[in-house]
Parts: C-alpha cells; structure tokens; sequence
C-alpha cells in the first residue's frame, strides 16, 4: 500500500525521526523514498535570490549550490539511502507547503512523510502564515505522517494501530485508511472516540449514557465496513480529546495513530491553535497519520 | 570593447542563453562586462532621433528648473534632501545630457543614467502632478530606461526578467503546460470545500477573463484558488486562456520596448481568441498599467483602449460588492485599524483611487479605517516599484526608499496594512523584514474570502 513515500526534509536534525521512519517503512514494504527539499523560499519580488530554510540566508541557487545541497542530504541519509532499494532526491526552490503538494501531485505518492517541526523559521513564516504541515494536511490527496518527538521514531513496524475517530466525512477515509493498514499490515485497531468533557461539568449519568451512545455510534458506522477482519476494539474514553488519544496509543502500545484533518478554518492561525490533531502529533509517542481525502486510502 | 558574453545590447531571446545569464550569480560577470561595454553613440542618437516625440522634448526644453519638484519626490525626501535626488536634476543630467550631447557620452555616463533610472526613480509620476508645467520625470525615466536598455545598461535582474518575457511569455518560466496544470491543480483542491467550483481554460464567449502574474502559477497559486472562489460565489461567467494569461510586464521595468508589445499582444490575442464581454487581471499595478493604460498604445491601437473593457480587480469586486454578487457578513468585517496602500499605477495613473475606498468600506467595520497622509493620488510609491524591489545592486537604495512608506504606516498607528498590488505587497513585507515594526499585509482576496456570506446552494452539502 506504500510504494511511494515522499519524505520531506529540511535536512535538519528536527527531521531526523520522519526520516528514520519513512527509510524503514520503505524497507520493510519495499517502498520507493523520494528526499525532497525546498532549497530556498522566493523573496525580493522578481530576483533569484531565495532564503535558505535551515539558515535563513539569502542565496542565489545556481548548480553549484544545488550540487552541494544534494551531496549534504546524501551524506546526512547515507546510510539509510543505502539500506532501501529505490531512491530518488528532488530539490527546489518555493514556499515548502506548496511544493511539498506540488510534488506528492506529480509524484502521485501514496504517503507525504514529514518532521513536525515547531521552529518558528522566520526565514518562511513572512507572509504564508500557518505551519508547513497545516497546509500540506489540509490540501494534500495522500495521508500525511508525522513524526515529531525522538521517540516516536524508534519503531518496529506496524503492530497496533489506533483510529481516533470524530465521525466526520474525512474521518470516513482515516478509517479506510487505517482498515487496509491494519488488513495489510496485520496488526490490532482500536477504534477510538475521545468524548470531549473539556471546560464542562457534566452529571456522571450523562457521561455514561453519551458513552454507551458512542460505542454504539462507532459500531454501527464502522463495523459493517470490517468484513471479515477480527483484531479490532472499540474504546470510547471521555476527557480531553487529545490527551485521550495519546493516552490511549500509550495504553495500547500503538505505533501508529490515525486520524482525520478537516479544519474549516481557513485562517490557518486559528486553525492552529487548539486543533486536536496538532496536539497529538507533537505529543505522540508514534508516528500519526492525518487523512482528509479519499484518494488514497 | 565590443559587447560582452552576457551584458550586450542583445535582449536574451533563447533559454539557452537565459540560463546562462541566470548562471551568474548576483550579476558578477555581467556587471563587469558592463563596465567594458562601449556606448554605439550613432545608433543611440538615431534611436532618440526616431522615439523622442515632442512631449518628451517640450519637457526637457521648458523645465524652468524651480526644484518644485522636489518636495514631491519620496527619494529625495529620505535621502536627506540632497539636490542629486531632485526630479529635474535626475532626469537633466541624464536624459537631458544624453539630448544635449547628440547620443555622444561615454560608458561611465551611461552606468551614471542607469543607476540614477533604476534607484532613483520608480517611475511613481508624483513629480508630474506638482511641477507647475506637469513635466512628469516618471514617464521620462521610463523613456531613458529604454534608450539604456537598447545600449545594453540594464541592471541584470531586469535583463533576465525582460528574457524571461521573450522566453517563456511570462515573468518567470512557467510555461502553457505549467499554467494549464496548475489550474486544474487548484480546481482539484478548492473543489472540496467549494463544491461546483472550476476554472475554465479557454472557454469562449465568457463574461469576464482572467489574467494574472506568473509569480502565482509559480510559487503562490493559492492566489489563482482564492480568484476562483470569488468568481464562483459571485456567480461569474468566466475563464482564463491558456495562452495569454501573464498580463504583467517586467519589460516595462527594464525598457525592453519590443518586448513590451509582445507582453501586451500577447494578451490581446487571448482577448480576441475567446471574445469575452470584459477581461480583468490580478491585485497587481504594473500589469494593468502595461496592459490596460499604455499597452493599447504600445500595440498601436488608435482608440487606446484595450479591444475589450478591462477593468482592474479591484474594479470587479467593487461592483460584485456593490450589486450584491458578493455579501459580506458585517460581523466578520475588520474591526481593529487598518490602512490601505494606493498602487501608483492604477490610483495615480488611472484614478481608482475611490474604488478601493468603496471596498474598505464594504469590508471594514466603520471607524476602523485609517487613510495614510498623504493618500489617495498623492500617496507615496510603496517603495519598490518600478522594478526596485528586485534589483540586487540597489538592495539598500532600495531599504532606504521604503522609510518613507514606513513612517507613513507607523503614523496610521494601524497593524495592517491592506496592499492590492503584487508590487506593494513585497515591498511592505520587506519593509516588515528589515525594519520590524510588527505589521501584517494582505492582499484583498483573502480578506474578502474571510468575510462572505456564502449562499446556502454553495456550501458543501454534509457540513
């Protein structure tokens, strides 16, 4: 189900663990990797000159550069560009959300593999506000992987999968997605619902009967889609939606998370904050998976 | 010296050669072979002899000298008022000389003219309309800047751009099947949230046509998304060609006079090709100065008129907000200060200055506009135009010129600053980059985008 996994790095070491992660997968799966790397992002309207991602510098690309860039990423993933059969680097230059889409399009990639970093590199953040990996999220056809702290990517391979579901349209592909993995890869699912009692005092009767309400939402909407598949669970845990999550995939040992991205803000900003998705990437002690499309699940 | 490998009075016509100019880095061997570079004085003279009409020489003739224009200039103003920076004393000493000595002048002259055409003067035309005569220096450095061009004194960031123009047919090298695919791309993910939403390439007979910057196919074609949008709330017949598309102009900046027609014939024959009932183009001042106010001159059209009307997009929102093809729901209406930047080349150029003023007032909550001073026509240029912005050689030159629009912006109090024009856009993001003074900018699209009252029909059904 992975044969192409685009792994976008800044070659930074924030990005050591979606590229740990991307390098194994291939293997594992026999996937192709393609390195891509935005070089520089355009400033000063119609010149060559571009600021370098990781520095922040203003430089000109020209071959020279682009030679030197590439040999860099080959000498940080050596070791790992060696360990999986097929290979490629892409380099360019623009704003990294956008050729990061750009790319996954012409590329027609199954997975965007990313780091979550949460520098704030001013060199970028002029005038395209929002995170990379807000934006590739939301626009992106193929689910997109993150994998933020170290830990996460010490991983064996897919063995316990939690589906952390909303009951949205885009949480409808999460699971397809999440099913085939789980089908594919042979490994439990536990299908999950966080019961948001945020900010709320509620009576425990209530919460009781809302949670019996939510087993039953779940099975209903996604039992019948299982076919003949048995290793799955049904949880439906009340509190914070991203804490349970990440409790539960602690829990469960999982090593991998999936979830839908369906933020209607468009203000990318406020979308940030508070989005629940965001919170279990950069807390999460596994890759997660965002999907929003049904392409390619 | 004869001309060099790549500073000569050949424009860059093949994308071998564009390569090659692009290859050196920052314009350091270009720049040296420029100052090699032998002026052909008869071709220069005969070029004059046969361009120079007689606005441009009654110009030269009767300017009385009286440093009226002066006060006018925001280069002169910043660069501590020194009379090297006043408008008649820029362009006599350099248009006028060149005049005056028959085309005979030496290479170090004419490096002397370029620096003063291209970091001196961002052909804004402010001068123009407080010289007592109306000698407007702008269009006459936009005059010298050919003369320069044809001798090969161009600065090399506007070489490429002028090659790019000849080149690929737009400012940067985006290509036909480029433009075509990042239509399809942006239809394909703008679908989702705005069901029924497309972007029709070619389609003839349209009630309105699209042109843009290839800066947006390029690196932001969210912009192209967020045009889509507004034509698909407000109900628009309308499409964009697949050949004509680029409307803006960076020959006009660089003087590449031939290459200007081509720009604008360019568009024309799209406009002829699909017959729409109208054309409009992006947030962009320079494009619509090139293809709307001068361009119909250029083709040699004798109405000066473009062959369809073409309004400016602020013109098109302004009557979808006016005639309620676009609603604005009034509790998402700004409401924290905000000023709004006046692109030279259609506010003082062509008087829009009360359309954009119509908008604000649609999508500003009332109270929390806050004009620049001056404003309107008498705004100052942003900083940047004319090409400045993307000059490496003047960077600072450059730095300096946006003091102006910075002082005006911190006397506005406001944090952000609306700029509907590509120009001014980069010149105030720059501006925000070396001097810090904790603004925001934008574009009126995405503005407006943010504050629709989006019918029923046009929301996706499930949400």
């Amino acid at each position: 189900m992975f044969k192409k996994i685009l792994l976008a790095t800044s070659g930074a070491p924030s990005t050591f663990g979606a590229a740990r992660v991307a390098f194994d997968m291939a293997k594992r799966y026999g996937a192709e990797v393609i390195v891509f790397n935005v070089m520089g992002v355009p400033t000063k309207a119609f010149s060559q000159e571009v600021n370098d991602v990781r520095t922040g510098e203003k430089i000109e690309v020209d071959d020279e550069y682009r030679a030197w860039v590439e040999e860099e990423l080959k000498n940080t993933f050596a070791k790992q560009i060696e360990s999986v059969e097929f290979s490629k680097m892409i380099l360019t230059t623009g704003v990294p959300h956008r050729e990061i889409l750009r790319a996954a399009r012409d590329e027609d990639v199954d997975l965007i593999v990313m780091g979550a970093s949460s520098g704030e590199s001013s060199a970028y953040r002029m005038g395209y506000p929002g995170s990379t990996l807000q934006r590739v999220a939301k626009a992106a056809r193929c689910p997109v992987m993150t994998v933020h702290r170290e830990t996460a990517s010490y991983w064996g391979g897919f063995g316990n999968i939690v589906f952390a579901t909303d009951f949205s349209k885009q949480a409808d592909n999460a699971f397809k997605f999440a099913l085939t993995s789980a089908k594919e890869l042979d490994c439990d699912l536990t299908l999950l619902h966080a019961l948001d009692i945020s900010g709320k005092v509620l009576d425990q009767n209530s919460i009781e009967d809302e949670l019996i309400a939510t087993r039953k939402r779940i099975r209903d909407t996604y039992v019948p889609q299982m076919g003949d598949f048995k290793n799955f669970d049904i949880e439906v845990w009340e509190g914070v939606p991203y804490v349970e999550i990440v409790k539960m995939a602690r829990e469960r040992s999982a090593d991998l998370i999936v979830m839908a991205h369906h933020s209607r803000e468009l203000d990318p900003e406020k979308a940030r904050l508070g989005s629940t998705m965001e919170q279990v990437i950069l807390r999460a002690g596994c890759p997660v998976v965002s999907v929003s499309k049904p392409d390619k699940v | 010296m004869p001309e060099g490998k790549l500073c000569n009075r050949t424009p860059i016509k093949t994308d071998e050669q564009l390569k090659l100019t692009l290859g050196d880095k920052g314009g350091k061997q270009y720049y040296e072979e420029m100052n090699h570079l032998d002026v052909d004085s008869e071709k220069l003279w005969a070029t004059i002899q046969k361009t120079m009409k007689s606005r441009i020489k009654t110009w030269l003739e009767i300017c009385a000298h009286c440093g009226l224009c002066a006060e006018s200039c925001f280069l002169y103003q910043v660069n501590g008022r020194v009379p090297e920076q006043v408008p008649s004393y820029k362009i006599q000493a350099t248009l006028g000389q060149i005049v005056k000595k028959k085309g005979k002048v030496d290479n170090e002259f004419m490096q002397m003219c370029m620096e003063t055409a291209w970091s001196k003067c961002t052909c804004c035309n402010r001068c123009g309309m407080y010289c007592p005569h109306g000698i407007d220096m702008g269009i006459m450095f936009s005059y010298l800047r050919g003369l320069l061009y044809s001798q090969g004194f161009v600065p090399w960031e506007l070489k490429i751009g002028s090659g790019m123009h000849r080149v690929y047919r737009a400012q940067m090298d985006v290509t036909t099947e480029d433009w075509v695919e990042t239509c399809e791309w942006m239809a394909e993910e703008t679908e989702e949230e705005w069901p029924g939403l497309e972007i029709p390439v070619d389609k003839v007979d349209a009630d309105i046509m699209y042109t843009c910057n290839a800066r947006e196919p390029k690196h932001y074609p969210e912009d192209i998304a967020e045009a889509a949008i507004l034509f698909h709330v407000a109900g628009e017949n309308w499409t964009v060609p697949s050949e004509g598309w680029e409307q803006t102009s960076l020959s006009m900046f660089a003087g590449d006079w031939e290459c200007c027609k081509d720009n604008v014939q360019n568009v024309y024959d799209a406009i002829e090709r699909l017959k729409p009932k109208r054309a409009t183009g992006t947030e962009c001042g320079h494009a619509h100065r090139a293809t709307v106010i001068e361009g119909p001159y250029w083709v040699g059209r004798e109405d000066g008129q473009p062959p369809v009307p073409y309004v400016h997009y602020v013109e098109w929102l302004a009557e979808a907000l006016r005639t309620g093809k676009l609603k604005i729901d009034p509790s998402k209406r700004i409401k924290e200060p905000v000023t709004l930047q006046d692109s030279c080349n259609y506010v003082r150029n062509q008087g829009l200055k009360d359309v954009t003023r119509e908008i604000i007032s649609y999508i500003v909550e009332p109270g929390y506009f806050v004009e620049m001073a001056p404003t309107k026509e008498h705004n100052y240029c942003c900083g940047g135009g004319g090409g400045f912005n993307g000059i490496g050689k003047y960077r600072e030159q450059r730095n300096m010129a946006l003091r102006k629009k910075m002082d005006q912006i911190l006397d506005t109090g406001c944090k952000l600053v609306i700029a509907p024009c590509h120009n001014c856009w980069d010149a105030i993001r720059d501006l925000e980059e070396e001097y810090e003074i904790g603004i925001r900018w934008s574009f009126l699209k995405p503005l407006v985008i943010k504050m629709l009252d989006v019918p029923e029909h046009l929301l996706p059904k499930d949400e």
